[in-house]
């Protein structure tokens, strides 16, 4: 069992945003806690009007939430969750609505006790790349592609999606995906990508950083206009 | 730039399904100035005036139609690619007069009126496409399904209508709906459109015709073009702009 590990991500403002000079509604976060290490990525709702700051506080929120999670020494996920939603709405509450401020938000909690805690709200990807495979932990969409659950759209619990699992040695890592990059993956493609993604952890960090924001920046599906990001964590 | 072995090659697509009532009384001429020949026909259940000269509903949407699509090759949209496929309703069956595909590979034929009005079946044929996700996939933007026609339909267009409005995909679809003729037969479309907020466009002449088709071109754009792709349904599951 490998309780090292290595999170990098990059987030690109898409083609739409660029042209109508808004900002990128994405964010990523990771932070290496002494008790663990936490990646974060979230879409803000472009229909709504401070999405932008709804998704950089979902990255803020996780990490409040998780720390006051870990010192209440609690190990139901679903407490975690209920604290972040409180803590997101506490945080965008100070300065807009939170129905104007919404957000999906994906992260990835590695705890150096060997557990394993993915959690989704709304649209993106999270893949598990298990050496010879890799599991696709979200779930397929229902309706279109411009439908989604946020943050600031429920409370209930029962719409996100959790796992929960044991870090063992075949696990390479975990990857955090938004709809811009998860809605244009090919399905049967899925361990592909992710090994390319992992494997730029051998470059040195600038370099890492360089390679996400070309592949972001350059993205191949022809017309795609939406913000782009990704958040890693490797298992060494 | 290594991606392309992993993702799509296509555009993430923006659905439009056109319904048409190509029923025999479409060919009424709504403009131009016209001869009358004295013989009559019976068609789609009445008695019509054959004339010389004007132009019917039929060849103005035609025109429009096929100027609609046009503009739309013309458009240069950043998120999305507009998929066309349409669906004409008239004598005894709905068929699909142009398949769903992208505009730009659309080569447009133009559509003739005759016989009764069946659209229900029209409904039936547009809900078996908005479900099929081989066609239209969970990757696409919701879809638009314009609705035109100069009403009284002739089958159990009522029950097709519910099981539209009801279907968990088809449900969602941004409805828009032109009523041709100076009739007050526009309540039907209404009740498609399923929404209050929301009116039907009348039209009497050529040239609400082609107004309507700019209304539907610009809406469908917007949409793609990202400011606001569904401002109107306010639910626990959000629509997003990209």
């Amino acid at each position: 069992m490998s309780s090292k590990f290595i999170m990098y991500g990059y987030s690109s403002k898409g083609e739409m945003h660029k042209k109508n000079n808004l900002p990128n509604q994405d964010a990523w976060f990771s932070y290496k806690y002494f008790f663990g290490s936490l990646v974060v990525v979230a879409d803000g709702m472009g229909s709504k009007k401070f999405s932008e700051f709804g998704s950089k506080m979902a990255c803020k929120a996780s990490y409040d939430a998780v720390n006051y999670w870990y010192k209440n020494k609690s190990s139901n996920v679903r407490h975690l969750l209920m604290i972040l939603q409180t803590m997101w709405t506490s945080l965008v509450s100070v300065k807009y609505s939170d129905k104007e401020s919404c957000s999906t938000i994906l992260f990835a909690l590695a705890l150096n006790n060997g557990k394993l805690i993915t959690a989704q709200l709304g649209d993106g990807i999270i893949l598990v790349n298990r050496g010879k495979y890799a599991s696709n932990l979200s779930k397929e969409r229902e309706g279109f592609g411009n439908e989604t659950y946020a943050l600031g759209s429920t409370w209930n619990i029962d719409k996100w999606i959790i796992n929960e699992f044991d870090i063992t040695d075949d696990i390479k890592g975990i990857i955090l995906a938004t709809d811009g990059v998860a809605d244009d993956l090919l399905k049967d493609k899925y361990l592909e990508f992710s090994e390319y993604i992992l494997n730029i952890s051998d470059e040195f960090p600038q370099k890492r950083w360089r390679i996400l924001k070309d592949e972001l920046e350059n993205w191949p599906t022809p017309f795609s206009g939406d913000d782009k990001t990704i958040g890693v964590l490797k298992f060494i | 730039m290594v991606m392309n072995f992993c993702t799509q090659s296509k555009p993430r697509p923006l659905p439009v399904i056109i319904l048409i009532d190509t029923s025999g009384s479409m060919d009424r001429v709504i403009s131009g100035e016209i001869v009358k020949t004295g013989r009559t026909v019976i068609e789609d259940g009445k008695e019509w005036n054959i004339v010389k000269g004007g132009m019917s509903a039929m060849m103005s949407l035609n025109k429009s139609l096929s100027k609609m699509l046009e503009t739309f090759k013309d458009e240069t949209i950043i998120g999305a690619e507009i998929q066309v496929s349409i669906i004409t309703f008239g004598g005894d069956n709905a068929k699909i007069h142009t398949s769903l595909r992208a505009v730009k590979d659309i080569l447009w034929e133009d559509m003739t009126a005759s016989g009764l009005t069946p659209m229900g079946k029209a409904f039936n044929v547009a809900r078996k496409l908005l479900e099929d996700k081989s066609k239209i996939s969970s990757r696409a933007y919701t879809p638009a399904i314009v609705l035109i026609s100069d009403g009284e339909p002739n089958d159990n267009w009522k029950e097709e209508l519910k099981k539209l409005l009801n279907s968990e995909r088809a449900k969602k679809a941004d409805r828009m709906a032109m009523f041709i003729g100076d009739d007050s037969g526009e309540a039907m479309l209404k009740e498609f459109l399923a929404d209050d907020s929301k009116s039907v466009f009348k039209a009497d002449d050529a040239d609400k015709i082609y107004e309507f088709f700019k209304f539907v071109t610009m809406s469908v754009t917007t949409r793609a073009q990202s400011r606001d792709l569904n401002k109107n349904k306010e639910a626990e599951v959000f629509f997003k702009r990209s």
